[in-house]
């Protein structure tokens, strides 16, 4: 059994249609890539996967561990083990970084935490992360540059193991510095026993080093094509255009 | 024990507007029990400060001249509520930093209460030309205590010297409190204000801000909560009279259950006032159906080269919001607990000194627990 | 240094401050007694209902005390205005047949002229009556009304009116409210049948001529479920050395999935008393617009208000004010979320100059139970010179949680940097503040009827030229 199963998945946003019958398993420990030229619909998928409430799905399933989630809330699927890197993190004044993962952790799990080792944990993905240590005491998101914040994002994955992350657009906007630590923090990521990924970008920039298992090409609401990680190579070759006649 | 009657008008606009908003100021009808008691201590009086206190005839202080425009001048709570005061208060706490002395350490002044204490205080803070002066102010009671505060503040900072003022309210939940503040600055002054009101049954905070000097500046962050049947007053006038004035004022905070907030905020650009800036912001966050917000942001401009400008955000948890947390684990109840927070510790964090944030992380801790 | 300045002058107001002499005219006694309503009653052939519906506005009247907030009004004294003024016509529908003078005074204004250009018809009022009315016969085919109050309080109509009349802005709301019950004249009546969409608007405008008078018309329109109206006022009146007094009333009521754009430009002489009162009802799924411009008048109370009581439906106000030398004008909206899934939109600007003062004065009111209230104010005052005035004062009463408000706030001067951006493009610096005002008028110059939106960037350009000091 897949961890992730899409079903026949039709999604509208403000009742335009948007996705069209997407069809799509991600076993556990796979990372699969979905591509797609922009307006595709790729961003919503990540959306309906996590249940944001604005949209809607009309029909189809979403099945997460043998459990159909369609109708649960956020943060009901978050403490299931879902997780999605925001394409635009939202600022949370008057909540530091690292207060805000530590009662992420808790809420989660239920359980309290160990201070001493949540620190260490935090610094040493900091590192990893090339991340400035100061600003786990900053307000999450607030006054951080694109960058950080796509980090921010990266840093909240790595600390709350999720068991299946998708992660919308995290390169974009990036220099090229930036997008070599964002990987580096994706493959930490792709270490954890199981960790599985969705990985929504439009360009390839940020799959040059990671281990890609499957390969989907979104146009206009459906899967026009799914391939291996040579379909990446592909892509990066040739563009969407022979999708889009 | 003495009854008394509050019978005043408390926070009146300096202009008005529609009588059916009941927001020209607050009409209050209290008969209060009033017996004076209460505790007040003075913590880490460093040297370079004058302290004195005790009846008018004994302390003398009053009569330097650099007292005499603050008397003249009205808190925000206006003439009515400050006529409350001079009737009820013996003395006047003077506190007062010399010329030039930069004093780091902040002075802490603690009113702390029993149930069914009540008392009525007033107090005058100078810094004088070229100093640096930090008045930490708490008032505290018992979680269930009721009782009756009211304070009178009074501060002036002369010319290139600094106030900040922090004031934190954690009375009981059965507590009115008055919060009277009238603030003073000369040229190059800066006067910080930094309020916490988390505590009583209903609170009035009536600010009175008087940029006079050219140059001066004031920095005002005020955080509130208000919860179950709490009701909180406020009123700022921000005056700016100097050239190249500067203001800014935050005030955040959130309302639950059947809790009721007024928010006046009024910022004056009067003519001649060439170059100033004034800017107030408000934040508010509605947590249940029950809630009664009012909010009056107010720019009189009498001046062409001047900046007034003031923004509000009044509401739930924006639905974007919501999801980044939920996507985080957190249901809808824990975010808006965590966001709510997130509102008070934005000013709880400029306080800057680590007594007064545990004791507020603590009353925040304690009340937030309640409903678990 | 001394800062060069330009000034910019008062709008040039000569095309409206011509007056015609008004010998012949019927008028009542100055002042306000049960007698002279009566007497106003009388000649305008009331049914008695009505009759006692004055009477007891003036009981109203006096009991109610004039507002403790806003501009000084004291100069206003009831004694001296004159609440009835007819001309010597009866009204027409043939332009012909109106009297020279007074088509000659509409003709130099541009009134029919726009009709004869983009309107479904046109209502012209004179003092206290109508003097001309006409609607285009294609019009008049889909079972549009469009007529003056008069008619419609003696015709087929009197029961709609009756159910209607003040039933909105009751005379106890305020006393220039029972002030207008006592002594309304003149008005339009519309009636929008289910369904029906108008794509072109009607018209009314309103001229007060004579010295020492107040203005008192009526406006009642009833867009049913599903119709569509534009409905556009012009207000004029020339200049008098004696206070004259403008008070009236508009009542609109907006059907289920119905929409009302309501556009008013308002130019009377700076010694009028504008307080007018203006509000609407929206059901269901309905929506009403406000477009305003305040531009005369010495003294404006004026505040359109829209009462969102159905699901669903919606408010939008979108106002200027341009106060100048002696001019006291408070102007802005009022919003009241009653419904499920409401939203508000306030969007002002407000120019101040040669010592006018301008207000900007707002509430917006989320009652419980209206979820998923949406509201956002957005206020901008721009300072012409430092000896003007400029105030904002909007207000807020939130009590529901599931509400989304915003607000903001501006006021300024023209920046110095933008003015020398332009001058180093080789701009004058009349031109570049001209553009600059221009631009900050033109979210709401682009929402005016095209002519008027001309009209009033012309006059903007116009006033900000030639006036360097």
């Amino acid at each position: 059994m897949a961890l992730l199963e899409i079903k026949n998945l039709c999604v509208s946003v403000d009742d335009n249609a948007i996705l069209d019958n997407i069809n799509l398993n991600i076993g556990r420990g796979e990372t699969h890539v979905l591509m797609g030229p922009n307006g595709a619909g790729k961003s919503t998928l990540g959306n309906a996967l996590m249940g944001n409430p604005a949209y809607k799905i009309t029909s189809g399933n979403i099945y997460f561990n043998g459990l159909d989630i369609k109708e649960e809330s956020a943060d009901k699927r978050a403490k299931a083990g879902m997780f999605m890197s925001f394409q635009n993190p939202l600022e949370v004044p008057g909540i530091n970084l690292s207060s805000f993962i530590r009662n992420a952790i808790a809420v989660q799990t239920g359980q309290k935490i160990r201070f001493s080792q949540f620190r260490q944990d935090l610094a040493k993905n900091m590192e990893l992360l090339n991340f400035d240590p100061s600003y786990k005491d900053r307000d999450l998101n607030v006054g951080f540059s694109g960058g950080e914040k796509k980090k921010a994002e990266i840093l909240q994955l790595l600390m709350l193991k999720p068991k299946f992350a998708i992660l919308d657009e995290t390169d974009s906007g990036l220099d090229v510095d930036a997008v070599r630590t964002v990987s580096e923090g994706i493959r930490e990521y792709q270490k954890y026993e199981d960790g599985a990924l969705l990985i929504i970008t439009h360009s390839t920039r940020i799959l040059e080093s990671l281990h890609v298992d499957r390969t989907h090409i979104l146009v206009k609401g459906r899967i026009a094509e799914s391939g291996d990680g040579s379909l990446v190579e592909k892509i990066n070759e040739n563009g969407f255009e022979k999708y889009l006649d | 024990m003495e009854k008394k009657d509050l019978k005043v008008n408390i926070n009146p606009m300096p202009t008005l507007t529609w009588n059916f908003l009941k927001l020209n100021g607050a009409d209050v009808n209290e008969t209060i029990d009033f017996n004076g008691r209460g505790k007040s201590t003075l913590h880490n009086i460093p040297s370079k400060v004058v302290v004195s206190s005790g009846s008018c005839e004994e302390c003398g202080e009053c009569d330097t001249a650099f007292y005499e425009d603050i008397h003249r001048m009205d808190t925000g709570l206006g003439k009515e509520a400050d006529g409350f005061f001079e009737e009820n208060c013996d003395g006047i706490l003077h506190v007062r930093s010399k010329k030039n002395a930069r004093i780091t350490e902040p002075l802490c002044i603690s009113y702390s209460f029993e149930d069914r204490d009540s008392n009525a205080v007033r107090q005058e803070i100078i810094a004088e030309e070229g100093s640096t002066l930090t008045v930490i102010m708490d008032q505290t009671s018992g979680r269930k205590d009721s009782g009756f505060f009211a304070v009178q503040t009074k501060l002036k900072a002369c010319r290139n010297a600094e106030i900040r003022f922090v004031g934190i309210s954690l009375l009981g939940d059965g507590f009115l409190h008055l919060d009277g503040i009238a603030a003073l600055a000369e040229e190059g002054a800066r006067i910080e204000l930094i309020q916490m009101e988390l505590g009583s049954a209903k609170s009035y905070v009536g600010v009175n801000v008087d940029l006079a000097g050219r140059g001066s500046s004031f920095d005002g962050n005020a955080a509130f909560l208000r919860l179950n049947d709490q009701m909180l007053d406020m009123n700022y006038y921000i005056g700016h009279r100097g050239k190249r004035s500067e203001s800014s004022l935050n005030v955040k905070g959130a309302l639950r259950d059947r809790a009721v907030k007024n928010f006046r905020g009024i910022i004056d650009l009067k003519h001649g006032a060439k170059g100033a800036k004034g800017n107030e912001q408000e934040e508010t966050l509605l947590l249940s159906e029950g809630v009664h917000n009012k909010t009056l942001p107010v720019i009189l401009c009498d001046e062409d080269d001047v900046e007034g400008s003031h923004g509000a955000t009044i509401g739930r948890l924006s639905r974007e919001m919501l999801f980044y947390m939920q996507s985080r684990g957190f249901s809808e109840h824990e975010a808006e607990v965590l966001m709510a927070k997130g509102q008070l510790n934005f000013v709880r964090d400029l306080i800057g000194d680590e007594k007064s944030i545990g004791r507020i992380q603590h009353y925040t801790e304690e009340v937030f627990g309640d409903d678990r | 240094m001394e800062k060069e300045r330009t000034e910019v002058n008062d709008i040039d107001r000569s095309i409206y401050d011509f007056k015609d002499s008004e010998e012949d005219f019927y008028r009542v006694k100055e002042g306000l007694t049960p007698a002279i309503v009566d007497q106003i009653s009388k000649e305008k052939h009331d049914p008695e209902w009505m009759r006692q519906f004055r009477q007891k506005s003036l009981e109203i009247y006096e009991k109610l005390r004039v507002p403790d907030w806003g501009p000084d009004i004291s100069g206003l004294n009831m004694d001296d205005i004159v609440t009835y003024v007819r001309p010597n016509t009866k009204m027409s529908a043939k332009w012909e047949e109106v009297p020279e003078d007074i088509r000659n005074t509409f003709e130099r204004l541009g009134i029919p002229q726009a009709e004869r250009e983009s309107l479904a018809g046109v209502g012209a009022q004179y003092d206290s009556e109508l003097v001309y009315h006409n609607v285009k016969d294609e019009v008049s085919k889909t079972g549009v009304v469009y007529t003056d109050m008069e008619s419609a309080l003696t015709g087929e109509y009197e029961q709609m009116v009756k159910d209607h009349f003040m039933k909105l802005v009751p005379p106890s709301d305020h006393k220039f409210a029972a002030l207008h019950g006592a002594v309304w004249s003149g008005g339009s009546f519309v009636y929008v049948p289910p369904g029906v969409k108008l794509d072109i608007p009607l018209q009314s405008y309103f001229r007060l001529n004579a010295a020492g008078a107040g203005q008192f018309e009526h406006t009642l329109i009833i867009v049913s479920e599903g119709a569509d109206l534009h409905f556009i006022e012009g207000c004029s009146a020339p200049k008098y050395n004696v206070a004259n007094l403008h008070a009236g009333c508009v009542e609109l009521y907006v059907g289920k999935n119905a929409r009302l754009r309501y556009s008013t430009i308002e130019n009377w002489s700076k010694n009028m008393y504008n307080l007018n009162t203006k509000r609407a009802i929206c059901e269901e799924g309905a929506s009403i617009e406000w477009v305003s411009g305040s531009f005369g008048s010495h003294v404006s109370y004026l505040y359109p208000s829209s009462i969102l009581k159905g699901d669903d439906s919606h408010a939008e106000f979108t106002g200027i004010t341009f106060a100048g030398r002696g001019q006291n004008l408070d102007t802005g909206a009022k919003m009241f979320h009653m419904g499920k899934n409401t939203s508000s939109f306030i969007n002002t600007k407000s120019i101040s100059k040669d010592g006018g003062i301008s207000t900007y004065r707002s509430s917006v009111t989320v009652m419980p139970g209206a979820e998923n209230a949406k509201a956002s104010v957005s206020c901008a005052s721009l300072m012409l010179d430092d000896i003007s005035r400029s105030d904002t004062i909007p207000a807020m009463d939130i009590r529901t949680d599931k509400a989304d408000i915003g607000h903001e706030a501006k006021i300024g001067r023209i920046s110095d940097d933008a003015v020398f951006y332009l001058m180093s493009r080789g701009i004058s610096e009349e031109e570049a503040k001209a553009m600059i005002v221009s631009g900050f008028a033109d979210p709401v110059s682009k929402e005016l009827p095209l002519e008027y939106a001309v009209e009033m960037n012309n006059l903007i350009r116009l006033e900000m030229k030639g006036a360097i000091g």
